[in-house]
């Protein structure tokens, strides 16, 4: 009992370590996040655009180019219209560019430059996510900046590209670009949500403690025993005795097993904390 | 002839021992040295005896009404020839000292015909190297009890001479393993894991020389096996002053008992030996093997070990150190308290860096 006593009482005192230490976090992640929201909602927030200023950002603010003309004028409005009403409400800048061709430089490259030409990127991070369509090559470019980052993961871009895959290949481009744009509304909400920690951490941390402290011990108990038997009798093999006569290697067979890549290709630039990160596949 | 043989000092009949840091015999009253083989001369004599020439009338194996015939079989008193006061021993005490003279004594009939080792390894370090061994073995342990070095008690340090046979072979061995080479490699779509499967086989011949298996039943093979390896370059003839200041044993084990851990030692290490030839795998492991032993042969010896019995909270601990090379070893006792305090405590530590480190990664 005074032996299960003793380990008890480290164990819990570890829990209440474990507890105390996440309450401070948990609360400084919220109100970091709190903080980094509040001036901007309060600057410009978002149920004060009535549809007058709505339309008229719509006008000033183009944040879809179709170069192709893969979109009526009317479905352009309409995704237009979305993409500033996300804009608004996230502080993020979302846009899409559907581009003939790349005119020779990679997906990616071009992906960063047209971000920076189109000026896109909301408050002093320069928060945005552009898409990018190369009609001639089929493939498309994600690039995304500050909170798009966070919010966008490569991760999270292919699993996003992935819901949209089919109307892109299908050529319902206009239903694409709706769904991206929510996919890119709602991630971002979500990013801005405090995490919560998931419940599985605290008994995996007390079991990585512990089972690292016992190999501790272990290798310290192991110091007081050395009275072993000798499996072998190495050393008294006679010198230069070994007379090896046959020496034969016989291939049998080959097992060959496989498994499925992405199938996507993805390229980087940048970090995700200040610079831009852009991931590129095909439809 | 006298059953028990001690060596006296020609220059002050001092009782004279064996003396490791010499390697030669010497008065421990006046420091005279005789060379060992000068002393041989006395043992001659007992080669000539039969193996099994019957108790002579100067000693007797103890018996009576106050011990039963199961002790009394294992026990033997020698009458000292110094002081005449009775050693006891058992069967197997082929060399000790006299409990009243501390006369160091040899149990002469103990080597005789058949039980007469072939080859001995004198002492080469002495008590004062055992102790301060023993003190080096204590330091750096960090579960072992703070009170034990302070609190253990030395009972005894005694330098045994260990019966051991000494077992030479030959070995025929075949063996065949299973080898497998894995290659990685890529296209568009998948990963791939190419293993290939190889029969290899590797036959051939090794020999073993003087693989030593303890003969004594009163020694644990564990303790013995720990403090090997000897070198047999130390080797030599045996001569019984080499006994003198010592505690020996005859053997109780036969060769023929011993010979199945000699085998098994050899079977390990040709494998291990065989094993080490091949390369070039990713994996290699044994399918059959065929080892035959030929030329089998054992030798009687007697190698030197210091016994050193501690005694700590009524419970006994043994140690031994190998005599030639002063390998030393033996089980220590643990603080299981704080043993528990900082698995505790580490337990504690680790997982709050663990908390730390998987709350990075889950929130980051």
């Amino acid at each position: 009992m005074k032996t299960m006593k003793k380990i008890y009482q480290p164990l819990l005192f570890s829990l209440l370590c474990l507890t105390l230490l996440l309450g401070p976090l948990t609360a400084v992640r919220a109100a970091g996040s709190a903080a980094e929201t509040a001036p901007a909602a309060a600057a410009e927030p978002a149920e004060s655009l009535s549809p007058e200023a709505l339309a008229a950002l719509t006008e000033s603010r183009l944040m879809i180019v179709d170069e192709a003309g893969l979109l009526t004028t009317e479905e352009s409005a309409t995704l237009n219209a979305l993409l500033l009403d996300i804009r608004e409400r996230q502080q993020t800048d979302i846009a899409v560019v559907i581009r003939s061709a790349l005119d020779g430089s990679t997906a990616n490259a071009a992906a960063k430059a047209l971000y920076g030409e189109m000026g896109l990127g909301y408050g002093s991070d320069r928060s945005g996510i552009l898409l990018m369509l190369s009609m001639s090559d089929r493939e498309w470019t994600v690039y995304t900046h500050g909170k798009g980052n966070d919010a966008l993961p490569t991760a999270a871009v292919r699993k996003l590209m992935g819901t949209i895959a089919d109307d892109l290949s299908g050529g319902a481009y206009a239903a694409a670009f709706r769904r991206f744009a929510e996919g890119c509304d709602d991630a971002l909400t979500a990013a801005s949500q405090p995490k919560r920690l998931p419940i599985w951490v605290y008994p995996a941390a007390i079991g990585i403690g512990f089972l690292i402290a016992f190999a501790i011990m272990s290798g310290l108990r192991g110091q007081l025993k050395s009275v072993r038997p000798r499996p072998g009798a190495g050393e008294y093999v006679r010198r230069d005795s070994l007379d090896m006569q046959v020496r034969q290697e016989h291939f049998l067979r080959t097992d060959v097993t496989r498994t499925a890549r992405p199938q996507q290709r993805s390229g980087s630039s940048g970090g995700s904390s200040g610079g831009g990160q852009s991931t590129s596949g095909r439809f | 002839m006298s059953q028990l043989l001690d060596y006296k000092c020609p220059a002050c009949g001092g009782a004279l021992e064996f003396n490791s840091a010499a390697q030669n015999m010497k008065c421990p009253y006046c420091d005279h040295e005789i060379s060992v083989e000068e002393l041989a001369g006395q043992d001659e004599q007992l080669d000539r005896e039969p193996a099994n020439a019957a108790a002579g009338s100067d000693w007797t194996v103890g018996s009576g009404a106050s011990w039963s015939a199961d002790e009394s079989a294992g026990m033997a008193v020698y009458s000292c020839q110094s002081c005449g006061g009775e050693i006891m021993g058992d069967q197997t005490t082929a060399a000790s000292s006299c409990p009243f003279c501390g006369n160091p004594v040899v149990m002469v009939r103990q080597f005789a015909g058949e039980l007469k080792p072939d080859l001995i390894i004198p002492f080469k370090l002495d008590r004062k190297t055992a102790v301060a061994n023993l003190n080096k073995h204590l330091q750096g342990k960090f579960l072992l009890p703070a009170v034990f070095k302070a609190q253990h008690h030395i009972d005894e340090v005694k330098g045994v001479y260990v019966p051991f046979w000494l077992y030479d072979a030959d070995v025929a061995a075949d063996v065949e393993f299973e080898g497998t080479r894995v290659r990685r490699y890529s296209d568009s779509q998948f990963n791939y894991k190419e293993t290939s499967y190889y029969a290899i086989r590797r036959k051939g011949r090794l020999s073993f020389e003087r693989i030593p298996v303890d003969g004594s039943t009163k020694m644990a093979d564990a303790l013995m096996e720990s403090i090997e390896p000897y070198h047999s370059e130390d080797l030599t003839a045996f001569q019984t002053p080499y006994l003198a200041g010592y505690v020996a044993d005859r053997y109780d084990v036969t060769a023929e008992q011993g010979a199945p851990r000699a085998h098994e030692r050899i079977e390990a290490s040709t494998l291990q030996v065989f094993r080490s030839d091949v390369s070039g795998f990713d994996t290699c492991s044994v399918r059959h093997q065929q080892i035959q032993l030929t030329g089998g042969r054992a030798q009687y010896a007697l190698y030197p070990i210091w016994l050193l019995n501690t005694t700590w909270q009524n419970q006994q601990y043994t140690f031994a150190m190998n005599g030639q090379t002063g390998k030393f070893v033996g089980d220590l006792p643990m603080d299981r308290g704080k043993y528990m305090r900082w698995l505790g405590l580490l337990t504690a530590g680790l997982s709050v860096l663990a908390f730390g480190l998987l709350y990075w990664v889950t929130m980051r």
